[in-house]
């Protein structure tokens, strides 16, 4: 196992959403997806996800409904709302700001 | 299913399916670490670990919940109110303390509210201004009519303006064949229209009116008080032998324009141009008796507005140079106030409010320690709380809620408190000693401003109050507790009550100091002398106009007055003035032009003067320094002569002889010639400079009010009815009925008098909220340390050295907040010395006894609390913890 790095506060909520957006997940499908699309390198405190979907479906930028797992289980799983997918835009947006201005600062230093 | 039993099984529902996911998480999980190979047993551990803390993760996810901080709240809000029920006593004794100074903070804001911020009962007042004229010479000055004409005919931004005199008088008054007092306003005729009231029957005066029959409107109070005739349009009162006819009956909210005093009869300005005042009231512009109020034109600014009037003053100083020369019309906001009074207004009731606040203050400290005080108690609960993974912020939560409660009680019960003194002081009506009976008309009640007010603080009481112990107390010292040592020594909480006593025991110095202050300047007042003996002195004054006299039935009166006078039984001496010194009134001034003078710049003066007859000095008391006083030689047609004060002589003829010495009137021809000196004396007010003063004969100046002032043998109130039965014997009429001079001069302590009375009462209450919170603090902080004081007793410590102990420490935090309250005394005694009379910057005589008394309560008090702890037994004491 890479070491694995703990997830920048703030961007956990944007790592749920870009998943989501792809399809709809369950909360250890969300974590399992994370954990494999960045290499294993991004390791999520899975006790903080749950209340991190709380509270984003709170929002209402995720929507939950119970439906049966892939093993045929039944799982909760949390689909991306418009609103969730126009805050998405927005976080990413911000993000690619963010990220640029750091990796500008860290060349010149 | 109601919406309890709704809610809940919806909360229910919720919890099992976050219990659901939470299980299907950790299943799905060990299903993954079996496929890696691990045995199930270590898989499902496995699974476990990796979610965390499970108990914890289900409480981040309830918190996530719609609703979960009204819960808190709720639940918040249930605890605290069981912790408060548990120590009601002191609960009781704070929230007590708090709701009394609440109730007096309400009763301030209320008359703060009915004095400088509620507008009058018009249509839109925003829209309305108020105008007065300025000039070089002085602040405030009203308009005469002929200028307010021009102002209302030639303006562009006014829809219309109103003008009426800012005073009330009283008269007789016939109705339907009665004889009544009553308060008199006059008014323009559009003045209704301007302030946008409806009448509660009939109509308003019109425009049209002006010439016609005269009218007058009733206001409603009067209406009532005569009897409240539904039909009384139409019908007349006789007012100075006018017949005015009514037409119409004020709405109840308007008590008239004067603030403070309650109109029973309105009548138009024209119409009382005709029955009080001189032919010149309508037409000469140095006659400024008016204050104009305006509505501003929808679309017009203040700004616009204030160009224009500038405008217009002008025009006016250009064509009447001589009354209207650097002459301003100024306009304001309007109020309840008249615009000269507004500032001193402000600066009472501002003063008045800090005091209150600060009293606030005193309480909320008082509360502060309440809380401190249960935290003790508490430092095993929080502490198994914080263990149970409680936050910070969730204890602060829990906290701020207690003293959310303790002051949201306290204010509740004090707005309900106040509002009964309020209602009482609403309905108050009293005599003015000098003016006769009026019927006071302040709405004191306490309406929506003031509530939003009180809302505003009671956060700030509960923050105050709230704030620092919770965040004190959220801190547990989880070392210190456990080992249970914390009953040993000092504690950090300590400080903050130390603080907390420190600014009581300021404040309250602070408030003594005031209260010191206003005693001393009403005892400087009280000896100052007023040049002349006011003791054995009794006057009666009658309108010689009123009662129908011309001027030569007049003089002829004054003889039968004096006849009469000299036949009644013990009078010394007797004499006739128009008014008396320091009887509430201001005096004429008359500008003179000095022969001779020593210098250029003493040679004007504007002189202060009344009209006396010769016996009028003998009779008060008053030194003749020099010279003669009047006598018979002086007549209506021979030389006119001037007695002068002592001050007057110094400063126009300094090192001369006064006597014989000349000056004249300015524009006019006359010649004035002084004929002796008299004493100096306080003429308006008790705290008023020595001022060049003198006075007229009253053979060469007939006045038509005039009062009969006899000095007494004895005490004068057994004269007052022989001198009134005597005035009315000569078929005269009364103005008030007589009166002792002594008394008569009480009214100009009166507004001294009323401030002390009631910053007294609010040092009372600081002294009295102080001691209860010193002798909380002393009580608390002593008995933490019982068993500091067993050991020491069983050490051999006598009770004298423990409570020398106790004392000292008291004597060192209460001196040093005596010691703040009498820095901010002095400053406030630098900000108000102009409040008070004869105080200086450092007053040490008000000073030194304030801290005494505040050093010897506060040590008083120490001894009181201090005493049953160190008077118990040291086994008890070690024992009991």
């Amino acid at each position: 196992m890479s070491p694995a790095v703990e997830i920048l506060q703030g961007t956990l909520d944007l790592l749920i959403l870009k998943t989501l957006a792809l399809e709809p997940m369950h909360g250890w499908g969300i974590s399992q997806r994370i954990q494999q699309v960045s290499r294993d390198i991004l390791q999520i405190q899975q006790g903080s996800l749950y209340p991190a979907l709380y509270r984003l479906e709170r929002k209402k930028w995720i929507r939950a409904e119970w439906g049966a797992s892939e093993n045929n289980r039944r799982a909760k799983f949390y689909t991306l709302t418009k609103t969730g997918r126009q805050q998405l835009e927005k976080e990413l947006a911000d993000w690619k700001q963010m990220s640029t201005a750091v990796a500008l600062i860290l060349q010149r230093v | 299913m109601n919406i309890w039993q709704r809610w809940f099984s919806r909360k229910k529902k919720w919890e099992q399916d976050m219990q659901d996911e939470l299980r299907f998480h950790i299943e799905r999980q060990t299903t993954a670490n079996i496929a890696a190979g691990l045995p199930p047993e270590e898989a499902r551990r496995q699974a476990v670990l990796q979610l965390g803390a499970i108990e914890g993760v289900k409480e981040d996810c309830r918190e996530q919940r719609r609703g979960f901080w009204l819960e808190s709240l709720y639940a918040d809000v249930r605890y605290g109110l069981r912790m408060l029920l548990k120590n009601w006593r002191l609960t009781s004794v704070a929230v007590f303390s708090l709701a009394v100074a609440m109730a007096v903070s309400v009763a301030g804001l209320s008359v703060f509210n009915a004095v400088l911020l509620r507008p009058p009962a018009a249509a839109a007042p925003g829209r309305l201004i108020t105008i007065y004229t300025r000039s070089p010479a002085a602040e405030f000055e009203n308009v005469s009519y002929p200028d307010y004409e021009y102002y209302r005919d030639n303006n562009h931004v006014f829809s219309d303006v109103a003008a009426f005199p800012y005073s009330v008088a009283k008269y007789d008054v016939s109705f339907a064949g009665r004889d009544e007092k009553a308060t008199i306003n006059s008014l323009s005729e559009n003045y209704f229209s301007v302030l946008g009231i409806r009448p509660a029957l009939g109509e308003m005066f019109a425009r049209s009116d002006v010439g016609k029959v005269p009218a007058a409107m009733l206001s409603y109070s009067c209406w009532k008080r005569w009897g409240a005739d539904p039909a009384i349009i139409g019908k007349t009162l006789t007012l100075r032998q006018h017949v005015l006819t009514i037409v119409g009956v004020a709405p109840r909210n308007f008590p008239g324009t004067v603030f403070g005093f309650a109109t029973d009869v309105f009548i138009p300005l024209a119409t009382a141009a005709d029955i009080f005042h001189d032919a010149g009231f309508l037409t000469d512009r140095s006659e400024r008796g008016l204050l104009l109020v305006a509505r501003l034109k929808n679309d017009v600014t203040q700004q616009q507005a204030r160009a224009e009037l500038q405008g217009l003053s002008g025009q006016l100083a250009a064509a009447y140079p001589q009354a209207d020369k650097n002459r301003v019309a100024v306009l304001t906001g309007i109020s309840a106030l008249p615009p000269d009074s507004h500032a001193t207004a402000a600066l009472i009731s501002g003063v008045l409010l800090a005091i209150i606040l600060l009293v606030l203050l005193i309480a909320c400290a008082n509360i502060a320690n309440l809380l401190l005080g249960l935290a003790v108690g508490r430092r095993q609960e929080v502490l198994i709380r914080v263990a149970l993974g409680a936050t910070r912020s969730r204890l602060v939560r829990q906290l701020l809620t207690e003293s959310a409660i303790l002051c949201a009680a306290s204010g509740i019960a004090g707005f309900l408190i106040a509002l009964v003194p309020l209602a009482k002081l609403s309905d108050f009506n009293a005599s003015l000693p000098v003016l006769g009976a009026f019927e006071f008309a302040v709405n004191f009640r306490a309406d929506g401003t003031v509530l939003a007010m009180t809302l505003l603080l009671i956060v700030i009481a509960g923050l105050a109050a709230g704030l620092a112990p919770a965040f004190h107390s959220s801190k547990p010292n989880l070392a210190a507790a456990m080992t249970g040592e914390i009953a040993v020594g000092g504690t950090g909480k300590g400080i903050l009550r130390n603080v907390l006593v420190v600014i009581q025991v300021a404040v309250c110095t602070l408030v003594m100091v005031g209260v010191g202050l206003c005693l001393r300047s009403l005892h400087n007042l009280r000896k100052v002398n007023p040049g002349f003996t006011a003791r054995n002195l009794a006057t009666v004054m009658v309108d010689l106009q009123e009662s129908g006299y011309s001027e030569a039935q007049g003089r002829k009166f004054y003889d039968k007055l004096r006849d009469a006078a000299s036949r009644l039984y013990g009078v010394e001496s007797f004499s006739l003035a128009p008014a008396l010194p320091l009887g509430g009134n201001d005096w004429d001034t008359e500008e003179v032009r000095v022969d001779g003078a020593a210098n250029e710049s003493q040679q004007d003066g504007k002189i202060a003067y009344t009209t006396v007859d010769g016996n009028y000095f003998a009779t008060l008391g008053i030194p003749l320094l020099a010279g003669r006083t009047f006598q018979s030689s002086d007549m209506e047609k021979s030389p006119e002569v001037v007695v002068v004060n002592h001050k007057m002589a110094e400063t126009y003829w300094p090192g001369k002889d006064p006597v014989g010495q000349r000056m004249r009137v300015a524009n006019t021809d006359r010649l004035l010639t002084v004929v002796g000196v008299v004493g100096d004396g306080k003429y308006t007010d008790l705290d008023e400079p020595t001022r060049p003063y003198m006075y007229y004969d009253l053979a060469q100046h007939y006045q038509s009010g005039i009062a009969l002032i006899i000095r007494t043998r004895s005490d004068p109130r057994q004269w007052l009815e022989p001198l009134s039965q005597t005035v009315r014997n000569l078929g005269a009429r009364l103005i008030l009925p007589p009166a002792a001079l002594d008394e008569w001069m009480r009214f100009t302590l009166f507004v001294p008098i009323l401030t002390l009375e009631v910053v007294s009462g609010l040092g009372a209450l600081a002294l009295l909220l102080a001691a209860m919170g010193l002798y909380g603090t002393i009580f608390h902080s002593v008995s933490e340390r019982k068993k500091e004081i067993g050991i020491r007793v069983a050490l051999g410590a006598l009770p004298s050295h423990l409570l020398r102990l106790f004392l000292r420490q008291t004597a060192i935090i209460s001196g040093l907040g005596v010691l703040i309250g009498l820095l901010l005394g002095i400053a406030a005694t630098i900000v108000f010395n102009s409040q008070f009379y004869g105080i200086r910057s450092v007053e040490l005589r008000v000073l030194i006894p304030v801290a005494l008394l505040m050093v010897l309560i506060s040590m008083a008090i120490a001894y009181a609390a201090a005493r049953p702890w160190i008077n118990a037994s040291p086994m008890d004491a070690v024992r009991h913890v």
